[in-house]
C-alpha cells in the first residue's frame, strides 16, 4: 500500500532532526531494557542483602542499593520490563478499540455515534487519574487491572481524535472514489480511511505510551498499583521518597529520573514517527 | 503616461529555502481614472503576487528589489505602513476569490461593514447603522435590515461575495483590485456580480484591476488588458486590439487555449510546456522562450525590449 | 435499440430534519425530481446546470453511490437501482460504470501512489491477481493517457494537477468500462492544461467505444466535448437536445439566461440587466407550478397553474416550457 522509500524517508527525518534521532536512540535503548532487562542487569533485582542496605552510588552498585539491600541499577533496569509491559498493552488495548470504534462512529453517524459520545462524556466527566484509580480499587490491583484501567481513562483520546478525522474524510472525493473501483465499506475503512487517520493517531499513540507508564507508576506509588517486591518506578519512587529528608536521595532519584526519561522519550517519538509516516513530509 | 495607478520597473522576489523566487520582473502597468484594466494569466503567473505589493500586504519573505508603485502621486513602497494602512480601505480596495476566507466568520455582517465605516468614513456612529443598510441594498441584498444581523454562514456563495463587494465599497475607493472576484461562482451569479461591479465603477468614477484566469470575462469587462506570464507582462493592449491582433505568442496561445473561442475540439490548442521553475538561477531573459514556436538564441539571452505603440505594449523580440 | 443507460423517472428526495414538536407533516428536498435520460454506446452526453441544481445528486444516484427514492436505472437492460448502493462495490456491473471526480487532488488517496491508485481497480474490479500483471496492466493504462511511466511511483502531493488529472482518468479507464461518468473533470485544471485533458478524453472515447455522461458548469467544454446536451434546473430536466443546436437556439428560458450570461470572448458585455430574483428553495417545491417562473422573464399566468413536462419541438429536441422560444422544427443547422 505505501509504496517504496519509506526506511529511505524515515533514515532523513532522523538524520534532519538531532531530537527525534536523541528520541529514537533512547527508545531503543528502553526496548532492549525492556526485552532484556533481568539478564542485563549486574546483580538479581529481588535479591537483598541486609548487610548492603542503603549504601550510596558507587562502583560496586552505580545507582546505590535500597532499604532491604537491592541494587538500584538492577532494579531500574527490571522495572522497564514491567512498565513498558504494561504501557504497551494499555495503549495498544485502548488505540485498537479507540480507533476502531471512533472511525465507525464518524464514518456512519446516528445513534452509534451518539452513544460513542456518550461514553466519551462520561469517561471525561472524571479526572482519569481518580477514575483509574477507582477501576483498580474496585477490580484489585492486579497486572491485567491496571492495564485495564489505563486503557479505559486513555480511551477517549482516540475515540474523538478517530472519530474527528473520519468524519472530516467521510465525504471527501478519494473515498468516493474507493467505492466506485470496488471497495466494499469495510475495505474503504480498513484500506483507504484508517491509513488516513492514523498519522494524527500516532503522535496520540506515542503520546499516551508516555501518559500511561506515568500512569502506572502515579498508581503503584499510591499503593493501587504492581505489589512489592516487583520492580517498578513508580514503586520506587514511593519507597525512596521517605529516604530523602534523612538524605537517602539515590533511592528516589535514580528510578525518578528514568521515569521521567522514557516520558520525554515518547513525547519526542510522537513527532518524530508523524513526520515518518506522512507521505506529505516525503521530499 | 501618469494615470491613478502607476507601477514601473517592479521587481519582487522571495527568499525560500528551495532558492530564491522570481516573482515579479520589470513589470510595468498603468491605470487611469475610471478605467477598468484586466490582468490575465495562468495561476502562478505573478497576478496576486503583484495585486499583494501593490498593496503593501505582500507576503514577509518577499523583497522588492526594484521599481516603482505610484498611486495618485504618492510612492506606495516608500510610504510608512501607518499611512499605508489609512489608504488600504479608504482610497484602494481589493475584493478576493473565497468570500467566506475573507469575511470573519465570528461576526455579523452589518457589524463588519460598520468596521469599515467606523475606519474609513467620517460617518457619525448614529449614522452607521442606516448606511449598512443602505450599502447592503446597493449590493442588491435582498431583505437589507434582516440580512445586516446574519452571520456568513447563513447566506450563500453569491451572497457573501456580495457583501465583501459592499465593504470593498463602501469607503468609496478609487481603485478596486478585484482578485479573481467571480472564479466558482455560476456564469449566471459570475454576470450579476460583473454588473454589479461595472455600477459601482460607474457610479464612483472607480478605477478596477480585474485579475482572473478567465479570458473571456476579461475580454468582456475590461477596456485594457495585460497578459501576464512568468512574473512579466509581456502584454497590454486595449481590449479589441488585443484579441483581434495578439502581438505576443503568448497571447495568441492562450486565446487559442479557450473553449470560448474553439469551434471545434480541433480548434482548441494547449500551451506547451509549463511554467518555468522561477527559483533556477538561470531563467531565460524570455521566460516564455521553452515554451515559443517562434523562440530563437536572442530570446534566452538578450533582455526583453517594451515596444510601445499607441497606448499598446507587447515584451517580445519577434513579435507577431 | 436499446440504450446503454436508460434512466427513467429518477427521483431522490432527502427528508429534513423536523422541527422541533414535529408540527405538520414532514419536509423533503427534491434534489432530483422525475429525471429521465438515455445514452447510447460511444455516445457522449452532457448535463449543466448551475449549483444547487441537483446535478451533483444526480451523479451520485447514478454512479452508485447514493441510493433513489423512486425510478429505475437501467443498464443495458438491468436495473441497477435496484441494487443497493451499499452492495454496488462488489457487482460484476460497477466495473463497466466508472467514475472521474471533480477535483483531481482530492480523488486521489494522499497515501497512495499513482500505481496503487490504478492498479486498485484492476485488482478489486478486473479480477487481476498476478502481481508482473497488475504492473503491466497498470503501465499500459498510463502510457494511454499520457502518464510517463517515472511518475507511477510518486504520491498525489508531489505530482501537477494535469498529472493528476491523467491518474484520475487512467484509474477510471484501467478497467475498460463501458460508461464513464465524468464530473468537472477538467473544473480544476489550468486553462492550458485543459485542452490536452479534454483531447485526451475524446481520443480514448473513440478508441474504446466509450460513452460519456459528460457533467460540467462550462457550456463551452460541454459543446465542444459532447453531442448531445441536457440542461438540469431545480432537479429537472429543462430541455436537451444536440449541443451546438440548444446553444445556438435555446428553446427554454433558463438555457437562454445561461447563454446569454456567459461572457463572449473579444465582446463586450452588454448593459441588458440580467433577470433578478434568486432561485425557488428546492425543499417541498409547488407542483402544479414551473420551478423557473419566479424568474423567467416571460413567465405567464400558466405558468403558476401547471408545471410544464418534456415535449419534443423538433429533431430531437425537448423542452420543458409552455412557451418554448422555438417551437418548430429548427432549419438545418450550419456551423
Amino acid at each position: 500500500m505505501a509504496s517504496t522509500g519509506l526506511s529511505l524517508h524515515a533514515r532523513h527525518v532522523i538524520g534532519e532532526n538531532p531530537l527525534t534521532a536523541f528520541a529514537f536512540a533512547l527508545f531503543a535503548m528502553f526496548i532492549v531494557l525492556a526485552v532484556a532487562g533481568p539478564w542485563l542487569a549486574p546483580y538479581d533485582p529481588l535479591a537483598t542483602n541486609a548487610g548492603a542496605a542503603m549504601h550510596p552510588p558507587s562502583m560496586r552498585h552505580w545507582f546505590g542499593t535500597d532499604s532491604l539491600g537491592r541494587d538500584v541499577l538492577s532494579r531500574v533496569m527490571a522495572a522497564a520490563r514491567v512498565d513498558f509491559g504494561i504501557a504497551l498493552s494499555a495503549v495498544l488495548l485502548s488505540s485498537v478499540l479507540g480507533i476502531g470504534l471512533g472511525m465507525l462512529a464518524g464514518y456512519y453517524g446516528g445513534w452509534f455515534d451518539r452513544a460513542i459520545g456518550r461514553v466519551v462524556d462520561t469517561i471525561m466527566a472524571f479526572p482519569l487519574f481518580v477514575l483509574a484509580m477507582g477501576i483498580v480499587a474496585a477490580l484489585g490491583n492486579t497486572v491485567a487491572n491496571i492495564v485495564l484501567a489505563t486503557a479505559i481513562i486513555n480511551l477517549p483520546f482516540y475515540l474523538r481524535v478517530a472519530r474527528a478525522e473520519t468524519n472530516i474524510r467521510r465525504d471527501a472525493g478519494f473515498i468516493e472514489a474507493a467505492r466506485v473501483t470496488g471497495n466494499g465499506t469495510a475495505r474503504v475503512l480498513v484500506f483507504h480511511m484508517l491509513p488516513n487517520i492514523l498519522p494524527p493517531a500516532m503522535v496520540q499513540i506515542s503520546l499516551n505510551m508516555g501518559l500511561a507508564i506515568l500512569n502506572c507508576a502515579g498508581l503503584s506509588f499510591i499503593g493501587l498499583g504492581v505489589r512489592p517486591p516487583q520492580p517498578e518506578w513508580g514503586i520506587m519512587v514511593a519507597e525512596g521518597a521517605q529516604y530523602i529528608v534523612s538524605g537517602e536521595w539515590w533511592v528516589a532519584l535514580f528510578p525518578g529520573a528514568v521515569l521521567m526519561l522514557a516520558v520525554f522519550c515518547f513525547n519526542l517519538l510522537g513527532d518524530g514517527l508523524r513526520d515518518i509516516i506522512d507521505p506529505r513530509r516525503r521530499t | 503616461m501618469s494615470g491613478l495607478l502607476d507601477i514601473s520597473g517592479l521587481s519582487l522576489e522571495f527568499r525560500t529555502r528551495g532558492g530564491t523566487v522570481s516573482a515579479l520582473q520589470n513589470v510595468s502597468l498603468s491605470i487611469g481614472k475610471g478605467e477598468t484594466v484586466g490582468l490575465v494569466g495562468e495561476s502562478g503567473s505573478g497576478k496576486s503576487v503583484l495585486s499583494y505589493a501593490i498593496m503593501g500586504i505582500q507576503d514577509p519573505a518577499a523583497r522588492i528589489t526594484a521599481g516603482r508603485v505610484n498611486f495618485s502621486g504618492m510612492d506606495l513602497l516608500a510610504m510608512p505602513q501607518r499611512q499605508l494602512a489609512d489608504i488600504r480601505g479608504r482610497e484602494i480596495a481589493m475584493i478576493f476569490q473565497n468570500p467566506r476566507v475573507a469575511l470573519n466568520p465570528i461576526r455579523r455582517v452589518g457589524d463588519q461593514i460598520g468596521d469599515v465605516l467606523a475606519r474609513h468614513t467620517t460617518t457619525l456612529a448614529r449614522d452607521r447603522e442606516a448606511r449598512t443598510v443602505a450599502i447592503l441594498q446597493s449590493v442588491r441584498i435582498p431583505d437589507p435590515q434582516r440580512r445586516a444581523r446574519a452571520y456568513p454562514f447563513e447566506m450563500s456563495g453569491g451572497q457573501c461575495q456580495r457583501v465583501m463587494i459592499a465593504m470593498a465599497l463602501a469607503a468609496s475607493p478609487s481603485l478596486l483590485i478585484a482578485d479573481e472576484p467571480t472564479t466558482g461562482l455560476d456564469v449566471t451569479t459570475q454576470a450579476a456580480i460583473m454588473g454589479l461591479l461595472r455600477e459601482a465603477a460607474g457610479d464612483r468614477q472607480m478605477s478596477t484591476l480585474l485579475i482572473t484566469h478567465d479570458l473571456s470575462l476579461a475580454s468582456e469587462r475590461c477596456d485594457r488588458i495585460a497578459v501576464m506570464h512568468a512574473g512579466h507582462i509581456v502584454e497590454t493592449a486595449p481590449t479589441r486590439e488585443l484579441f483581434a491582433h495578439p502581438r505576443h505568442p503568448y497571447t495568441a496561445a492562450l486565446i487559442r487555449s479557450v473553449p470560448a473561442s474553439a469551434a471545434t475540439l480541433a480548434d482548441l490548442d494547449a500551451i506547451p510546456g509549463s511554467l518555468p521553475d522561477l527559483r533556477a538561477p538561470d531563467l531565460p531573459a524570455c521566460r516564455f522562450a521553452e515554451r515559443c514556436s517562434r523562440a530563437q538564441a536572442r530570446c534566452r539571452e538578450q533582455p526583453l525590449p517594451q515596444v510601445h505603440k499607441q497606448g499598446a505594449t507587447v515584451a517580445c523580440h519577434f513579435p507577431l | 435499440m436499446t440504450h446503454l443507460l436508460d434512466v427513467n423517472r429518477l427521483v431522490k428526495r432527502f427528508p429534513m430534519r423536523r422541527r422541533a414538536f414535529g408540527r405538520g407533516a414532514p419536509s423533503f428536498l427534491h434534489a432530483v425530481d422525475e429525471v429521465s435520460l438515455t445514452i447510447g454506446a460511444g455516445e457522449c452526453v452532457g448535463l449543466v446546470g448551475e449549483s444547487g441544481c441537483g446535478k451533483s445528486t444526480l451523479v451520485r444516484v447514478l454512479a452508485r453511490l447514493l441510493d433513489a427514492t423512486e425510478g429505475t436505472i437501467a443498464f443495458d437492460g438491468e436495473d441497477l437501482a435496484a441494487v443497493p448502493a451499499a452492495r454496488f462495490a462488489r457487482h460484476a456491473r460497477r466495473r463497466e460504470l466508472q467514475v472521474v471526480f471533480q477535483d483531481p487532488t482530492e480523488s486521489l488517496n494522499p497515501r497512495y501512489s499513482a500505481a496503487d491508485c490504478i492498479a486498485e481497480p484492476l485488482r478489486l474490479l478486473a479480477g487481476l491477481n498476478d502481481v508482473a500483471a497488475i504492473a503491466a496492466r497498470v503501465e499500459e493504462a498510463a502510457r494511454e493517457v499520457g502518464l510517463p511511466v517515472a511518475l507511477l511511483n510518486r504520491f498525489p502531493h508531489q505530482l501537477s494537477g494535469g498529472q493528476k488529472a491523467r491518474v484520475n482518468i487512467a484509474r477510471a479507464v484501467a478497467v475498460r468500462p463501458r460508461l464513464i461518468i465524468l464530473d468537472e473533470p477538467t473544473a480544476a485544471l489550468d486553462v492550458s492544461v485543459q485542452a490536452i485533458v479534454l483531447d485526451l478524453l475524446a481520443d480514448l472515447r473513440r478508441r474504446h467505444g466509450l460513452s460519456y455522461l459528460f457533467v460540467s458548469h462550462d457550456l463551452n467544454v460541454v459543446r465542444l466535448m459532447c453531442d448531445r446536451v441536457m440542461v438540469m434546473y431545480m432537479g429537472r430536466i429543462v430541455e436537451s437536445g444536440p449541443a451546438g443546436e440548444v446553444f445556438a437556439r435555446p428553446a427554454h428560458p433558463y438555457t437562454r439566461l445561461l447563454v446569454d450570461a456567459l461572457p463572449r470572448l473579444g465582446v463586450p458585455a452588454s448593459n441588458a440587466p440580467l433577470p433578478a430574483g434568486e432561485p425557488g428553495s428546492p425543499i417541498d417545491p409547488d407542483p402544479h407550478q414551473c420551478r423557473f417562473a419566479s424568474r423567467c422573464p416571460q413567465a405567464r399566468p400558466r405558468c403558476s397553474e401547471m408545471s410544464p413536462s418534456l415535449a419534443s419541438v423538433g429533431a430531437a429536441r425537448e423542452v420543458a416550457c409552455h412557451f418554448p422560444l422555438i417551437d418548430r422544427p429548427a432549419p438545418e443547422h450550419i456551423k
